[in-house]
């Protein structure tokens, strides 16, 4: 008897490991479950949102600040979905966000992307759960030094979307936004942080010791990551005409590291990517994410290279969020800023909160000569409660108005 | 005026004619180039860049020596041709890059990258350069004018109209 439920068990388990992931809508019924944008009041809310959404980009201001809480799989199960839904069918993902942002008067664009890119290149296994993103999971590729010199730097022909998930996963979506929701779409590539890329190939621990005893070995995995990040990015802009790149330095923040080494690991390696990403065809927008605490490393993001479309984004300082008068002041004449209401907060049914954190955001920084933004410290979580979502609309609306009044 | 030959290809002059620039233009501004060192020099491909501030826009020629190897050069040959609209406004900031090809002919060092702003229909924002860190002489690379830049320029004016 034992015997055999031990037989039926390990049958199940290997029947759902083998079983792959259904989406919640199959995916050619997907556009009927929406409603089309054809109609009058999509056109309408879409037509003044774009204007909005210009606004800080071209010094012509609409009737308030946007609000981008960075939405990802919380749009799909806030929407009846699921966090697999979300990653696994991109379709669904960039469907469910077009939705969401409509739903809350936020962007005019769906996204889709998400943080471990070209990973599975290097050997990585990724695998998403209920409530998780792609995660790596088992060994990591990069047991030692010496295999940092094997590293390999992906040309544009290795990334094309039969040989490479990550690309067959985000073209999948902007194919979709075409061909559903035209209005709307946004080919995006998303660099995510080379540092915390480089981290999940070595594991992150021991790469963070590497910064100090193997610096060489670091420097030859970031160097690989960002050459092939530029030609995946230069890979989409051939396809689609264009990509907005999002760069982002997360697990190279001021608790993990000194300044000194946010700049050698991170920072440089950056400025590497974008000159190549954008010489490739990539941008010409900018999206600068410091997800993290970045209280001691701030300054030196003042020289990150900019077109004339570029955001920069920091998250916290220290436990805080990092204040918007100080990100004026520092960013302010250089490029838009996107200031910040705490990302962690957005799950409690504390609308007032949100609110308020809101108002003090935006009354630092709203009058920014090159523009601002109100944004959560990070993606939005997958448990947001709506209502704070609108509580930081409402702040927008309230205060979001440009000038000092 | 230096006395050597410029060679421009008929697409180049194609090129030119829908900006409404002479090959004259092109020539004289390659002329000047040479004349006073205004241009910044690849010293791998042997290539140059020169600019000029005109009415409506700012032109860029790249040229090289028609016989590369030979001294002196009596003849260039012009590559490409490029311009943006947006005015350049002042230095923002350098960042001490090696931009390990291109020098400053003038001042016979490497540039470094820039990042100038830019004004165009009263915007002004920024993009990035190449620039001597002596005399802080920027120029916009092809890529550069060709995209981002385009792109602001023709979003401005849309927004604008």
């Amino acid at each position: 008897m034992l015997i055999q439920n031990s037989y039926i068990r390990e049958s199940i388990f290997l029947f759902r490991k083998n079983m792959s992931y259904q989406p919640t809508v199959p995916i050619d019924k997907l556009p009927s479950h929406f409603i089309s944008h054809d109609t009058e009041s999509h056109k309408k809310w879409h037509t003044g949102s774009v204007t909005r959404f210009a606004s800080p980009f071209v010094d012509v201001f609409k009737d308030r600040i946007d609000f981008d809480p960075i939405v990802m799989a919380h749009a799909t199960t806030l929407l009846g979905f699921t966090n697999r839904d979300f990653y696994e069918y991109p379709e669904i993902a960039v469907h469910c966000v077009a939705y969401f942002n409509e739903l809350f008067d936020l962007l005019p664009v769906a996204h889709f992307f998400y943080s471990n890119v070209f990973l599975e290149k290097y050997g990585v296994k990724l695998q998403t759960t209920n409530t998780l993103p792609w995660i790596v999971v088992g060994d990591r590729p990069i047991k030692n030094p010496e295999d940092a010199d094997k590293i390999q730097k992906f040309e544009k022909e290795d990334l094309t979307p039969d040989k490479c998930k990550t690309t067959e996963l985000h073209w999948r979506a902007f194919d979709y936004e075409k061909a559903n929701i035209p209005d709307m779409m946004l080919p995006m590539h998303n660099v995510f942080c080379l540092f915390s890329m480089a981290a999940e190939l070595v594991g992150p621990e021991k790469f963070i010791i590497w910064t100090r005893k193997e610096p060489k070995a670091c420097h030859k995995i970031l160097d690989a990551l960002a050459y092939t990040s530029a030609n995946g990015a230069s890979l989409t802009a051939d396809r689609y005409g264009f990509d907005m790149m999002v760069i982002g330095s997360v697990l190279a923040n001021s608790t993990v590291l000194p300044p000194k080494y946010v700049k050698e690991f991170s920072f440089d390696h950056q400025r590497d990517f974008v000159r190549r990403a954008l010489a490739g065809g990539g941008g010409p927008q900018l999206w600068y994410h410091l997800c993290g605490d970045h209280s001691r490393d701030y300054p030196m993001w003042r020289d990150v290279i900019t077109t004339p479309f570029t955001v920069i984004h920091i998250g916290y300082y220290g436990d805080d969020v990092f204040p918007g008068d100080l990100l004026k002041k520092e960013f302010g004449n250089r490029m838009t800023l996107l200031t910040t209401v705490d990302g962690k907060r957005m799950i409690e049914p504390n609308f007032s909160f949100i609110y308020e954190q809101s108002k003090s955001q935006l009354l630092k920084a709203r009058d920014s000569p090159r523009g601002c933004i109100l944004g959560t410290t990070c993606e939005t979580p997958l448990i947001t409660n709506p209502g704070c979502t609108l509580a930081a609309v409402k702040a927008c609306k309230d205060y979001g108005t440009y000038g000092t009044w | 005026m230096v006395m050597i030959d410029v060679l421009v290809p008929k697409e180049i002059e194609n090129a030119l004619a829908q900006k409404g620039i002479s090959a004259d233009m092109c020539k004289k501004l390659v002329y000047e180039a040479e004349e006073k060192k205004a241009k910044l020099i690849n010293k791998v491909t042997g290539e140059n860049l020169a600019k000029k501030i005109m009415d409506n826009i700012t032109l860029y020629v790249m040229y090289a020596p028609a016989a590369p190897g030979t001294h002196p050069v009596t003849a260039y040959v012009i590559k490409k041709v490029y311009s943006h609209k947006m005015r350049m406004k002042n230095l923002v900031y350098t960042v001490p890059e090696e931009v390990k090809d291109w020098w400053c002919a003038k001042d016979d060092v490497q540039t470094v990258r820039g990042q100038f702003d830019l004004e165009y229909m009263g915007i002004v924002r920024m993009a990035p350069t190449l620039t001597c860190p002596k005399c802080q002489e920027s120029y916009i690379e092809e890529d550069i004018a060709a995209k981002p830049v385009a792109v602001a320029e023709m979003l401005f004016e849309k927004k604008r109209a």
